[in-house]
């Protein structure tokens, strides 16, 4: 009996003295980690202000960017009937085949519009006689979409379909 | 034999004896005289790495981005950062560099925003290991040894996906759309872990260090998908 305790031991002892030994076959190795953390993205938006003024049945739209990050601005009439928006062209304002009147330059943000969109409300020129009524509204309805970059930084508008947009009644 | 097990005493005094003698120093130094002059200065070799471009107080920076007043979305930013083999000695290294691409949002992890979203540019000649890729890890090769003191580029830019700006919830009234975009607020944390291995004897280094046998399915900076080997010298 105590033969085998000391053979356990011995065993232990062993197991012990070679586990002890560290590796001698490693490889060179090293290593060596860093870590970083760039600036917050600031892509929150919030409806774009729009301000207008009128002078006889022209009107002079302006789109102000309330949000923290760049963009495009798009904006369209809708008339009553027999009356339609006539685009005069200003400096930085396209009008698209979709209805829609596109500025064609970002806007940053708290900035507006440097030019404004130009509509003169006219009848439209139609065969049979109509009166004028004495009041009528437009309304105008703006979009705003983000602008994306392409790799070198040139601005591009983003999706329209991830628009935000609002309204006003004007008229008079 | 037999009398050997017979006497497990003088087994166990055996082993007791060889620990002992294997875990004491040079003992039996014979006693010398020399002058300080003739010290020797001995140093083993270092073998050793490291990153160098964008880095300061040991952290990533981004001077590119800070730039701009805003992150500017699908903008690659032109950001710089190099591996370099610092070894003390004439060791050539192979190279890999393991990045990890996370978001944080009020300084912390957000598993609700896409990794995949922020975009790495890397010089060419580093192939992802594809086997060893998830949306947050990529892990770079390069299969070429580098020789001490050379520098290799490695982050050559930095973009955020312009899919950031699709993740929108929308709210609001029939004449008014309110979007909340997740992604808004949140900054990108990048970490860059770089191993190097020996490369005596590199197909077993690299299967010891790394797990991986000499070849392996690399994609290139470009996109592109291909078998590739590292560059064995000695085999």
């Amino acid at each position: 009996m105590k033969t085998k305790w000391l053979c356990i031991v011995a065993a232990a002892a062993l197991v012990v003295s070679i586990s002890a030994v560290k590796p001698a076959l490693a490889y060179f190795t090293a290593t060596k980690t860093v870590t970083g953390t760039t600036k917050e993205l600031k892509i929150g938006d919030s409806v774009p202000d729009i301000h207008e003024d009128i002078e006889g049945m022209i009107k002079e739209i302006s789109i102000l960017n309330t949000g923290d990050y760049d963009i495009f601005v798009r904006a369209k009439a809708i008339t009553p009937d027999n009356w339609e928006a006539k685009f005069t062209p200003t400096e930085g304002w396209v009008q698209g085949d979709d209805g829609y009147y596109y500025y064609t330059k970002p806007v940053s943000p708290d900035e507006q519009t440097a030019t404004k969109l130009t509509l003169e409300i006219t009848p439209k020129d139609v065969s049979e006689d109509y009166e004028v009524p004495e009041s009528f509204n437009v309304i105008i309805v703006q979009e705003a979409t983000k602008v994306v970059y392409d790799k070198d930084g040139n601005p591009v508008p983003d999706d329209w379909a991830n628009a935000i947009s609002s309204q006003i009644d004007v008229g008079r | 034999m037999k009398k050997i097990n017979k006497s497990p005493l003088i087994l166990l005094a055996i082993g007791v004896l060889v620990i002992g003698l294997s875990s004491v120093g040079a003992a039996r130094a014979s006693m010398i005289a020399q002058r300080d002059e003739n010290d020797l200065d001995f140093r083993t070799a270092t073998f050793d790495i490291d990153f160098t471009g964008n880095i300061a107080d040991g952290e990533i920076v981004f001077p590119a981005m800070a730039e701009d007043e805003n992150v500017k979305i699908g903008k690659m930013y032109d950001e710089a950062i190099s591996v370099q083999n610092t070894s003390g000695g004439e060791y050539e290294e192979f190279i890999r560099v393991v990045v990890k691409k996370s978001w944080l949002k009020d300084k912390k992890k957000s598993l609700a925003l896409n990794p995949e979203m922020i975009e790495i540019q890397v010089a060419p000649n580093w192939y992802i290991n594809k086997a060893e890729s998830t949306a947050e890890q990529d892990v770079y090769y390069l299969t070429e040894p580098v020789k001490q003191g050379t520098e290799k580029p490695f982050i050559t830019g930095i973009k955020v996906n312009d899919g950031v700006t699709k993740v929108v919830e929308n709210t609001g009234t029939e004449t008014t759309i309110v979007n909340t975009y997740s992604y808004n607020g949140a900054s990108i944390k990048l970490s860059l872990q770089a191993d190097a291995v020996q490369t005596n004897n590199g197909d077993d280094a690299i299967r010891a260090a790394w797990g991986i046998g000499e070849s392996f399915t690399g994609v290139d900076n470009e996109g592109n998908e291909k078998s590739v080997s590292f560059v064995i010298s000695d085999k």
